[in-house]
């Protein structure tokens, strides 16, 4: 048990801590988290390109990822995935683009969810 | 006559020493009663700030990831790049600098998917509380390269 003047003596180093700490769970990004629930729903046929996660994005979003898949209905399957994983409170294609061979090449965005 | 004033005077003085006597008494009392009060008052104050540092100890001692200090920050970062060499990646660059929370960092590194995602799985894995605050990771050709934004958080 701590005596009264040494409780008293390190409060504020012991609150300036734990200040550290709960800043720091609001500032991380959790971007390994977000990468493998990226990764778990993506059908073989979906590859990535570029892949941003960022804590605190202005716009509410989580990451965003662009992706080539081979065709509508595999991006359309992967977008179904991603929609069904509570993890992710939103999904939303940002812009989409079809290529001469069938392909498309899409951006998508996800905002955090309730099952983190 | 001069008897009865005599005694008059006698109980009159017995009196004034009686009340007196109560009045001290009773202002004693007033004064022990107000002094106990006041101890009361700062043994509860006491037993609270010694209440409200345990659970605040508690709490902190409950975390597994915590501040370093800044001296410590500098071997934290330096972990981080071995690690990087370490899964096999190519350290393209890095740089860090002081902040409000700790040690802002910023790396960039390039190789293989697996080992980029073991380097990201296990990012600053010690007691250290470092935090990934932005990732962008560029895929080409099986080779992903990516930059990595980080906050290694001192007391």
């Amino acid at each position: 048990m701590v005596d009264y003047e040494a409780a008293k003596d390190s409060m504020t180093e012991l609150e300036t801590e734990l200040r550290v700490m709960d800043g720091a769970k609001k500032e991380n990004a959790d971007a390994f988290h977000a990468l493998s629930l990226l990764m778990t729903g993506r059908p073989a046929e979906v590859g990535f390109e570029t892949l941003a996660v960022q804590a605190g994005a202005e716009d509410g979003s989580w990451a965003s990822v662009s992706v080539r898949a081979k065709n509508e209905d595999v991006l359309q399957k992967y977008m179904s995935n991603l929609t069904a994983n509570s993890a992710f409170g939103g999904v939303a294609i940002v812009s989409s683009q079809k290529n001469p061979d069938g392909s498309i090449n899409a951006v998508i965005s996800v905002q955090k969810g309730e099952a983190r | 006559m001069a008897a009865i004033l005599g005694r008059m005077r006698g109980l009159a003085a017995v009196v004034g020493i009686l009340g007196v006597a109560l009045i001290g008494m009773t202002c004693y009392t007033v004064h022990t009663f107000h002094s106990q009060q006041e101890r009361q008052g700062q043994i509860a104050v006491m037993t609270q700030t010694i209440a409200d540092w345990q659970e605040k100890a508690d709490r902190l001692n409950s975390e597994k990831l915590r501040p370093v200090t800044p001296e410590q920050a500098k071997e934290v970062k330096s972990r981080i790049l071995l690690a990087a060499q370490g899964n096999q990646l190519n350290i393209l660059g890095s740089a860090d600098h002081a902040d409000e929370n700790g040690r802002l960092c910023e790396l960039d590194v390039s190789g293989d998917w697996g080992n980029m995602v073991n380097f990201l799985k296990n990012f600053g894995s010690s007691d250290a509380l470092v935090g990934i605050k932005g990732l962008a990771m560029n895929m080409e050709q099986g080779k992903i390269q990516a930059h990595v934004v980080y906050e290694i958080y001192t007391k």
